[in-house]
C-alpha cells in the first residue's frame, strides 16, 4: 500500500517538474524580450550578455513610438480586425443558415465549392488579389486589408455545423407565425448561434490581428499599414546596424494590449479555441 | 397549381442565393477568379507592368528540370512539414496528457506563443537565436555544449526555424487534444474498469480510438498550414544562408514580389496546390480506412 502511495508521489513529482520545465522553456522568450527592451544598443551586443539592463529605462519605448506612428498603427489593427471579424461573423452565419436549414438548387454544389476554397493554398490567389487591388486604386487603403477577409470558408462551415443542431420545429413554428426567411435567421437562430459566434469571433480576429504578409503587400504609406507591419521595420531603421532593442520594445508593445486582452477573457478564449477545433473535427 | 409550386421553389432558392450572396460574391473575387488567373498567368511570362507574353509550358517545364532552387525549395517543405508536425504533435499530446486541472497558470504559458504575432516571435527568437550575443547559446555554454550557428549556418537554419514554430503552435494543439479527451465519456472508463482492464489496456482501447478523430483533424490542419509556412521564413531567415531554408511560398513571394517574374510564380503556386491536394486527399483517404469513429 506504502509502496503504491510512493509510486504515485514520484509520479506526481515527475508530471509537475515536465509541466513547469516545459513552461520555463515556453515562458523564456518573453522574459528575454522584455529584458532586451530595456537595454541600450551597448548592452544588447555586449559580451558576456548581461540578464539584467543596467538601467531600467524608457529610452527605447520613447524611440520607438517616434520611429513608427505607434498609435495610429495600433488603431489600424484594431480598425481592420474588428470590422473584418464582425463583417466575416454576419456573412458566415447567413451562409451557414442557407446551407443548414434552407433547400435550394445547387446546395451540394455551393457547398463543395466553400469547401475546395478552405483547402487550396493561400498562395494559390495571392498574386492575383494583388493585381486586383493595384488596379482597383486600392492599395494603402483599408478596403483592401477588410474585403477578402469577409468571405471566411471556415467561418461557414463552422456556422453550418452549429446550425444543423437547431431543431426544425422552432424555425418551422416561426413559419407558421408568419416569420419572414430573413426575420428567422435574425431573431431566432442568430442568437440560438452565440456560443459559436463567440469562438468564430476569436479566431478570426487573432487571424486578423496577426496577419502579415497581405498587409506587407498592400501597405507601404506609414500611417495606414497594421502594427505588424510597423514593427517588422524596427529592426532595421538604421541603415548597418542590428536594433534589437527597439526591436524587442516594439514587440513588447504589440504584445502587452494582446496579453491583457487574453488574461481578462482567456476562458472564453480557450473555450473558443476548443469549441472550433471540435466542430471542424466533427 | 402546378406553377404555384415551381414559383415557391424558385423564391426559396432566391432566398437561399440572398444569404449566400455576400460570401459567394467576395469568393468569386477573391477566389475563384485569382485561382483562374494564376493558372492562366503561369503559361505568360509577366513582369507585372508590361504585356504579359505567352510561352505554353516553359514555365513548368523550367521548375522540373533546371530549376535548383525550386527542387531544393520543395525538399525543405517536406523536410519542415514532417519535423514540424511530428514535434508539435508530440509536444501537444504530452502537454496534453501531463496537465491537470490545477496548471492553470501553465494552461496560460503554454497559450502565450499562440496570441503572439508571427512577426514579434520572429524578432524575439532572431536576438535569442545570435551566435555571439544570444541567450541561446549562453544557456548552451553554461552547461557544457559547443554554441551553434543556428540561423547563420545551412545545417541549422531550417531547424531553427521548425523550433520556433513548435513553441508557437504547440500550446494550440494541446488546447484541443485536452478537450478532446476531457470529452471522453467517464462511463467507458469505469466499464473498462470493472471488466478488469488494465491502465495500459484502457489507454489502448479507450482512450485511443475516442482521441482519434481529434488527432486525425489537428494532423490533417497542421500538414496543412505547415506545407504553406511562410512568415517565420520571412523574419528568422529570408530562406538563407544560401538555399538551405527557403520553402515554397518564400520562394513564390520573392519570385513575385521582389523578382516580378509572376508567371514564374504562377507557375510555382500551380505546383504547390496540386501537391497540397494530392496530400489532403491522400490523407482523409489514409484515415478513413483507418476507420474515424464519431461518438
Amino acid at each position: 500500500m506504502s509502496k503504491n502511495k510512493k509510486l504515485r508521489i514520484t509520479v506526481e513529482v515527475f508530471r509537475e517538474a515536465v509541466l513547469w520545465i516545459v513552461g520555463g522553456f515556453v515562458a523564456l522568450p518573453f522574459l528575454w524580450m522584455t529584458l532586451g527592451s530595456f537595454k541600450t544598443q551597448a548592452e544588447i551586443v555586449r559580451i558576456p550578455i548581461t540578464f539584467l539592463p543596467e538601467r531600467w529605462m524608457f529610452d527605447n519605448f520613447y524611440e520607438v513610438i517616434t520611429l513608427i506612428n505607434v498609435t495610429r498603427l495600433f488603431l489600424n489593427s484594431t480598425l481592420i480586425a474588428v470590422t473584418t471579424t464582425v463583417g466575416a461573423l454576419i456573412t458566415s452565419a447567413m451562409a451557414g443558415y442557407a446551407f443548414a436549414k434552407l433547400r435550394f438548387r445547387g446546395r451540394e454544389a455551393t457547398f463543395m465549392l466553400i469547401f475546395i476554397t478552405m483547402i487550396i493554398p493561400y498562395f494559390l490567389t495571392l498574386i492575383p488579389s494583388y493585381v486586383i487591388v493595384y488596379r482597383l486604386r486600392l492599395i494603402n487603403t483599408y478596403w483592401a486589408a477588410i474585403i477578402p477577409g469577409l468571405a471566411n470558408s471556415f467561418g461557414v462551415f463552422m456556422m453550418r455545423q452549429f446550425m444543423m443542431s437547431i431543431p426544425n420545429d422552432l424555425l418551422d413554428a416561426a413559419k407558421i407565425d408568419g416569420y419572414s426567411e430573413f426575420r428567422i435567421f435574425w431573431e431566432i437562430v442568430l442568437p440560438l448561434t452565440k456560443p459559436a459566434l463567440a469562438s468564430l469571433s476569436i479566431f478570426v480576429f487573432m487571424w486578423s490581428w496577426q496577419d502579415f504578409l497581405w498587409p506587407m503587400l498592400i501597405f507601404s504609406n506609414k500611417d495606414m499599414m497594421t502594427l505588424q507591419v510597423g514593427i517588422n521595420y524596427l529592426q532595421a531603421v538604421r541603415a548597418g546596424v542590428l536594433n534589437y532593442q527597439y526591436a524587442m520594445a516594439g514587440s513588447t508593445i504589440a504584445i502587452v494590449p494582446v496579453l491583457l486582452v487574453f488574461l481578462f477573457m482567456q476562458n472564453q478564449i480557450i473555450k473558443g479555441v476548443t469549441i472550433t477545433g471540435m466542430k471542424g473535427g466533427g | 397549381m402546378k406553377k404555384k409550386v415551381l414559383s415557391r421553389k424558385m423564391r426559396r432558392t432566391l432566398t437561399a442565393y440572398m444569404f449566400l450572396l455576400p460570401v459567394l460574391s467576395v469568393i468569386a473575387v477573391f477566389v475563384l477568379g485569382p485561382v483562374a488567373f494564376t493558372f492562366a498567368i503561369s503559361f505568360y511570362k509577366w513582369d507585372f507592368f508590361t504585356e504579359p507574353q505567352f510561352v505554353g509550358l516553359s514555365h513548368y517545364v523550367d521548375l522540373f528540370t533546371r530549376n535548383a532552387a525550386f527542387e531544393t525549395a520543395l525538399w525543405n517543405t517536406a523536410k519542415y512539414t514532417v519535423l514540424q508536425v511530428l514535434l508539435t504533435t508530440g509536444m501537444a499530446l504530452l502537454l496534453a496528457f501531463t496537465i491537470t486541472e490545477r496548471s492553470n497558470v501553465l494552461r496560460i504559458v503554454y497559450f502565450l506563443p499562440v496570441i503572439t504575432s508571427s512577426v514579434a516571435a520572429g524578432l524575439i527568437w532572431k536576438y535569442m537565436y545570435e551566435p555571439r550575443y544570444g541567450l541561446f547559446n549562453f544557456l548552451l555554454e553554461l552547461v557544457g555544449f559547443p554554441g551553434q550557428p543556428w540561423l547563420l549556418d545551412g545545417q541549422t537554419s531550417l531547424l531553427s526555424i521548425v523550433i520556433m514554430d513548435v513553441w508557437k503552435a504547440c500550446g494550440f494543439y494541446m488546447i484541443i487534444l485536452l478537450a478532446a479527451l476531457k470529452g471522453i465519456p467517464s462511463i467507458y472508463y469505469d466499464a473498462a474498469r470493472t471488466d478488469g482492464a488494465s491502465a495500459w489496456q484502457r489507454f489502448r482501447w479507450v482512450t485511443v480510438p475516442l482521441l482519434k478523430p481529434t488527432l486525425v483533424f489537428v494532423l490533417i490542419m497542421n500538414v496543412l498550414w505547415s506545407f504553406q509556412v511562410f512568415t517565420s521564413v520571412y523574419m528568422l531567415t529570408q530562406g538563407g544562408p544560401g538555399y538551405s531554408s527557403i520553402t515554397v511560398n518564400f520562394l513564390i513571394y520573392r519570385t513575385a514580389f521582389n523578382f516580378y517574374r509572376m508567371g514564374k510564380a504562377c507557375a510555382m503556386s500551380v505546383v504547390l496546390t496540386l501537391i497540397v491536394l494530392a496530400i489532403s486527399v491522400f490523407q482523409m483517404r489514409a484515415f478513413r480506412k483507418g476507420g474515424m469513429m464519431e461518438y
